[in-house]
């Protein structure tokens, strides 16, 4: 196995005409980490994952691996694994010369190649369908042809796009964690590109937020769950509620927001704004829970539940209040008789619940 | 919708009329007169015998065939690179250039083969193999193109994409992966290559005479200077010829599709 390399891009545009499909991206990639591109379509993701396979040549920036500029070298010399949307295994050859074509072209010696197949066939568990063509096999095994493939050269790191997208919705999960594992056993450096925000949360070291070829944000899943920097990604991870209101009031850890006739408090370690700006804050819907009329908590709200659904482990609420209608999700064990359309509620939440983000 | 009578006797009609010319050869060729004409008083294989007796004949086949053969060669080589490097570019230029390449198919067969007549006086190529087969094999691209540009058309890009990334070279992935996807076309394309030459008749009468006198120039050369049904004999067999390789053609578009 090849030592771990580090992939970092440097202020990565890519301009079609006027249109910046990648605009400055710059990040870097640490050894062995599982990073997500994720975005919604036309956000740049896929341009990224291209630009770092080569088939993309980036009008501006550099790519660089562990600090060597790679951007002007062809695909087939910079030894990247990817496994493909729709995985594009070779269909007049079985699998077991799928996955010894790369190690073909460069010329290695036959039993050599027998030997690295065999063991390929073997961490992906697929040894007794060796003879069979593509086409006779499951979109599951597909796909851990495609991985064995991408992975029987050594490649510096695995380039993944959008591999689960043809997978119906319980064998996805299934591949998941297969491939979570799978990461962690080859311990190589996985680049993966989705538009799924669970998968992202669910598989990733890291996860960058890409929108209109820009990077919004870069973070551990939890951090950009919690602590989402604009009202966008906290949008698109998950569901949230917005509240604008005018700063009242700062303290040394928070400040007080006035958001129309209510008085809301925001602890955090986010950067205080000045009394008088104008603030945005993201309250998740399950940070919110129903509490007794006069409670102690220190943000409280009165509304009438105007919907609901039922989620099995969740209700789901919507609730009409003085400052708009609010998303509220409270587990089904807590909430004891279903809701009631029209009934009276009262809404709680800790001051450390909320965050404040930017508008963009 | 049902077919009605009308619209069946007018298929029929339109078939008979393609495909009963050519079967008068098959009578004509086992007459047992020494004129064109149908069997009358009993079915004679002299005509056959005589064909594969003659030295003039044979020769002719065997030069059909060599020039045939090697015209084929250079229309797929040439028209299959084209029709990729059409794909490729995928653009306005890539359709410019494959609309370019049925100009020998669209242009009067008569006018390009006086074009070429002055053309290889100047290159002293009149009356050559080498004459004859890059007429050929420039006049068959077009057919290359076409049935290779529908090949390609249905074939995933993203493979040509994936064999690079495994570290194939430009070369390594045109002949492992792009090639065998697109092979039937190919072949497709070779076929109608050969039946394009096998029969050409018009240019060769322009830019032939002596050292190169190909089937179907026989075969003309036949017909105006004294009726023999050996050239019945010689249709017949150029007939088989080609449906076996229409046959094989089709047979090889099923199995892709199955």
């Amino acid at each position: 196995m090849a030592g771990l390399q580090e992939l970092s891009l440097d202020g990565l545009s890519k301009h079609y005409g006027t249109v910046a499909a990648l605009d400055g991206v710059s990040l870097s990639i640490a050894r062995g980490e599982f990073l997500t591109l994720l975005g919604p379509s036309g956000s740049g993701k896929t341009t990224m994952l291209m630009a770092i396979a080569g088939f993309v040549t980036p009008t501006g920036g550099r790519i660089l691996l562990n600090g060597q500029p790679i951007q002007h070298l062809p695909p087939d010399k910079r030894n990247f694994g990817m496994v493909f949307q729709g995985y594009a295994l070779f269909p007049h050859l079985t699998v077991a010369r799928n996955i010894a074509f790369p190690l073909e072209v460069r010329g290695m010696p036959k039993s050599e190649i027998d030997r690295k197949v065999g063991d390929a066939l073997g961490l992906v568990q697929l040894g007794a369908l060796a003879d069979r063509l593509p086409r006779q096999l499951s979109g599951g095994q597909q796909q851990r042809v495609a991985l064995a493939r991408a992975l029987v050269f050594s490649p510096h790191l695995l380039l993944l796009d959008e591999p689960l997208s043809a997978l119906d919705r319980k064998l996805r999960a299934d591949m998941q964690i297969e491939l979570k594992a799978f990461h962690r056993k080859v311990g190589l450096t996985f680049v993966y590109v989705t538009h799924d925000q669970d998968e992202a949360l669910s598989m990733s070291d890291r996860v960058a937020i890409l929108r209109d070829g820009r990077l919004l944000q870069l973070g551990t899943p939890s951090e950009l769950y919690e602590r989402p920097a604009t009202r966008f990604v906290a949008e698109f991870l998950g569901r949230s509620n917005f509240l604008a209101g005018k700063v009242e009031q700062t303290s040394a850890d928070g400040f007080v927001f006035r958001c129309g006739s209510e008085l809301f408090v925001q602890l955090g370690p986010e950067r205080k704004p000045d009394v008088g700006t104008a603030v945005l804050v993201a309250l998740r819907p399950e940070r919110i829970r129903p509490v007794e009329p006069g409670s102690q908590l220190v943000n409280i709200l009165d509304g009438t539940i105007a919907e609901f659904s039922y989620l099995g482990t969740a209700f789901h609420l919507l609730v009409d209040t003085a400052v708009g209608r609010l998303a509220v999700t409270v587990p089904t064990w807590r909430h004891g008789a279903p809701p009631v359309i029209g009934s009276k509620i009262t809404l709680g939440w800790d001051a450390d619940a909320s965050i404040r983000v930017e508008q963009d | 919708m049902n077919p009605t009578r009308l619209t069946r006797s007018v298929g029929w009609a339109v078939i008979c009329f393609l495909v009963l010319p050519i079967t008068i050869v098959f009578p004509v060729s086992l007459t047992d007169k020494r004129y064109l004409s149908l069997p009358e008083e009993g079915i004679s294989f002299k005509h056959y015998v005589n064909l594969f007796g003659s030295a003039e004949w044979l020769g002719s086949i065997g030069q059909s065939l060599y020039i045939g053969v090697v015209a084929t060669a250079i229309s797929v080589t040439a028209g299959t690179l084209c029709a990729i490097g059409c794909w490729r570019l995928s653009s306005r230029a890539g359709e410019a250039v494959r609309a370019m390449m049925l100009v020998p198919i669209v242009v009067p067969t008569i006018v390009y083969a006086l074009g070429i007549y002055r053309f290889w006086v100047d290159l002293r190529l009149l009356d050559t193999y080498t004459g004859v087969i890059l007429v050929h094999a420039v006049t068959g691209i077009p057919y290359v193109v076409v049935t290779v540009s529908t090949a390609l058309a249905g074939f995933d890009a993203r493979l040509e994409q994936a064999a690079r990334n495994l570290g194939a070279s430009a070369f390594q992935t045109l002949r492992r992966v792009v090639l065998p996807g697109i092979l039937p076309g190919v072949v497709s394309g070779a076929i109608f290559a050969f039946i394009h030459s096998w029969d050409e008749l018009v240019i060769v009468l322009f830019i032939a005479s002596r050292a190169v006198f190909t089937l179907p120039r026989r075969i003309w050369d036949g017909i105006n200077e004294h009726l023999d049904p050996t050239m019945a004999a010689v249709a017949t067999i150029m007939i088989a010829l080609t449906a076996v390789l229409l046959v094989l053609d089709l047979r090889m578009r099923r199995r892709k599709e199955g």
